[in-house]
Order: structure tokens, then sequence, then C-alpha cells
């Protein structure tokens, strides 16, 4: 899953929200690493809603403009729950290098080879 | 209406017709809500621009297949196909034109074209069989012609054979749509034969070629943007005469005539590959 991707589902986290909203929330949650354009929510919006893992909340009017509101499905929980294990999991290997080195050495076992006399 | 938003709408034509309907507004809030509403952002400009164009390839590609690596085999059978059929219309057309072809091109431009006919009908296990038959008559012929090389053969013969072994690991499963079904490929890809070979023959000299590049962008705007296969084939068809015209190239007394063709083609190369790219993409994010 990418970044924005991520940051999309977990803007949602805390309750609908509309396109605008995402994107800030989005911004937030990454401490300003991830800033979408509007086409690239919209994008991963459209791709989230077929996976079945967003979906429609609602609409107001605005200013004269559609505003709609998108929320998080049962499986978009899941699937968020799910990539954040494995991020986590992932960034356990690096924060802990003496468990790589433990696990790696338990995979290849040293073999002891005598120096010739 | 400010700037900002009189260009957002010009980005966002590059979404279809429909999408545009139903979210246009929704996007267009969306941005100005996040801007001074007056100055247009490039940043945001750019990537309305380019999620439409996404969004128009993956409306155009219809039901997507399982796996990238598949649409990728599926997309080399493309271009195969119509290199071999363009290839064997223009065979055709300039044997037809000089009548100094033989028979044996004759030959492979009829199995190119029953080839493609049964693939537009949906048999995807037809081409083997006719390249097997193919390879037999034109075996036979090459034994029993007197003037004929057998090396003369070999290129039409490999064009035959690459891509019905490509379209035998292209072939759909049960579920899949079989996008060769559409009788746009039984049509166009003699048409662009028949220029290609109309072209060999005007060798770069009649005005008319420049016309007929013209209808083929004209073609694109209209169909490629929501067919990708005219975009493949365009593709397809201008890599055939750049690789030709690359050539010619290298031959000091035919450089310049060629050079102002090999600038045409890189612009339609980059316009037809543009698509199938983001196609891909598309492709591979879904599955």
């Amino acid at each position: 899953m990418r970044a924005p991707t991520f940051f999309t589902l977990a803007a949602l986290l805390d309750g609908p929200l509309h396109g605008y909203g995402i994107i800030k929330r989005a911004e937030q949650l990454s401490e300003g690493a991830v800033h979408m354009t509007a086409g690239t929510l919209y994008g991963a919006l459209d791709r989230l809603s077929r996976e079945g893992l967003v979906i429609e909340q609602g609409q107001e009017i605005v200013a004269g403009r559609a505003r709609r509101y998108y929320r998080l499905t049962d499986e978009g929980h899941t699937a968020l729950e799910v990539e954040a294990e494995r991020m986590s999991k992932a960034a356990a290997v690096v924060q802990k290098p003496e468990g790589v080195a433990a696990s790696t050495a338990r995979r290849r076992p040293v073999k002891a080879h005598p120096r010739p006399a | 209406m400010s700037g900002a938003e009189r260009s957002y709408r010009i980005a966002l034509r590059a979404f279809p017709k429909q999408y545009r309907e139903e979210r246009g507004e929704e996007v267009i809030a969306t941005i100005l809500e996040g801007g001074d509403g007056w100055r247009p952002r490039l940043r945001e400009f750019f990537g309305l621009f380019w999620a439409g164009v996404a969004q128009r390839s993956l409306m155009a590609g219809g039901p997507r297949t399982a796996g990238s690596v598949r649409a990728g085999v599926r997309l080399g059978a493309y271009a195969l196909f119509w290199l071999a059929a363009n290839d064997a219309t223009a065979t055709l057309v300039h044997f037809h034109n000089h009548y100094h072809g033989h028979a044996l091109d004759v030959g492979a431009a009829v199995t190119g074209f029953l080839i493609l006919l049964t693939l537009s009908r949906g048999w995807w296990a037809a081409p083997i069989m006719l390249v097997l038959v193919w390879e037999l008559a034109s075996r036979t012929y090459l034994v029993s012609s007197t003037h004929l090389s057998s090396g003369s053969g070999s290129v039409v013969h490999l064009t035959l054979w690459l891509p019905a072994l490509f379209c035998l690991l292209a072939r759909p499963r049960k579920h899949e749509p079989r996008d060769l079904r559409s009788p746009f490929w039984a049509v166009a890809a003699p048409a662009l034969g028949a220029l290609m070979g109309w072209q060999w023959s005007a060798l770069y000299t009649n005005p008319w070629v420049g016309l007929a590049y013209a209808a083929l962008l004209v073609g694109w705007l209209v169909l490629g943007w929501r067919d990708l296969r005219l975009s493949i084939a365009i593709a397809t068809f201008v890599m055939y005469w750049g690789l030709r015209n690359a050539l010619i190239l290298t031959a000091p007394h035919r450089g310049l005539q060629v050079g102002r063709f090999a600038v045409v083609e890189l612009v339609f190369l980059l316009i037809a590959v543009v698509p199938i790219a983001i196609g891909l993409v598309g492709r591979r994010v879904r599955a």
C-alpha cells in the first residue's frame, strides 16, 4: 500500500470526512510528509471504493457545490490494521539490529574452519 | 469564475465526460478550498490533468485482467499481431503494385489475415494451427521451387510464429474478457497495412502521406482516448516505420528526406505510448 493510500485510509479513522478534510488530515497525520493533490486523492478514493474499503456517506451543498463525505468500511478498517501491523513489523526489524543479527545467526550456523598448521 | 478555477476546469477536461459530470464539481471544490482561489497552483493543475488521463485509460480498458504479467504478455501479442498484420497487408499491396513479390509473401499475408480474423472471433487456439498449416505448405513450396532461397521465407515465418506463440500465452482464462473479439481489429489492421504499402510505394515524396499521418492523429484523438487498442496499433505502426527509417537514415543520400518523418514518428510514439504505460500501471495497481 502506497503512502497516500495508507494515509487516506488513516484520515478516515476518526469518522467521515470530505475531500479537502481528508487531504488536511492526511497531511497532519504524516507530519507534512504526504501532501496529496486532488487528482491523487480522488484516484485513491475511486480505487478504495472499488475495493470496498471506503464508501460514500452523504453529501452537502456548500457554496453551490456538492461536498461528498467518505467513511471507512469494516474491510477498510481491517486493511488498515493489517498494513499498520506489517509496517510495524518491518520497522521493528530495522530498529532492533540485534534481532536481525540473531535471526541471521540462527539461519546460518557458523562452521569452524581450522587453519592449516 | 476565478482564473484558478478556469485553469482547473481546463485540466478537468482530461477526465472522461461521465466522470466529470459525476465528480467534477466536487473535485474543483476540493482544490479551491485549499488555495486562495485566484492563482492556479501548477502542482494541482498537472496532478489533475494526469489523474484525468489515467482515469480515461482505466475506463477505456474495460474489465481488468488478473495480473500485470498476463496483461503485459497480452500487450505483446497485440503489438506483434499488429506488426504481422500490417506487414502482411503491406506485402499484398506492394505485390499488387509492383509484382515483384512472390507467392510466399502472398501466402504469409493470407495466413496473417486468417489469424487476425480467427482472433477477432475469439478463437485463441486457431493461430498456432494456421501457422502449422502455413509452415507445411510453404516448406513444400520452397522445396519444389528452384529459384527461391530458403532464407527468403525465414523472416515471414518468424513474423507469424512469434505472435502465434504469444497468443497461446495470452489466451484468456474462462471468465476473462476476450479483448481481441472486437471487429475493430479486422477492419483497422488491413487499413493501416494498406496505408503502409501505399506509403512504401510513395517513398516519402507524396504530399498525401502527411495527411495520412494527420488522419491517424485525428483517429487517435477521437478513438484513442477511449480505446487503448488504437494507441497500441499506432505505437506498433510508428515503431515499425521508425525502425525502417532508422535503417534508411544511416544511408547518407536518403537521410535528409527521411529525417523529418522520424520527428513526426517520435511525436506519434510519445502520444501512443503514454496511454499504454498508464494502462499498464492501472492494471498493476488494480491487480
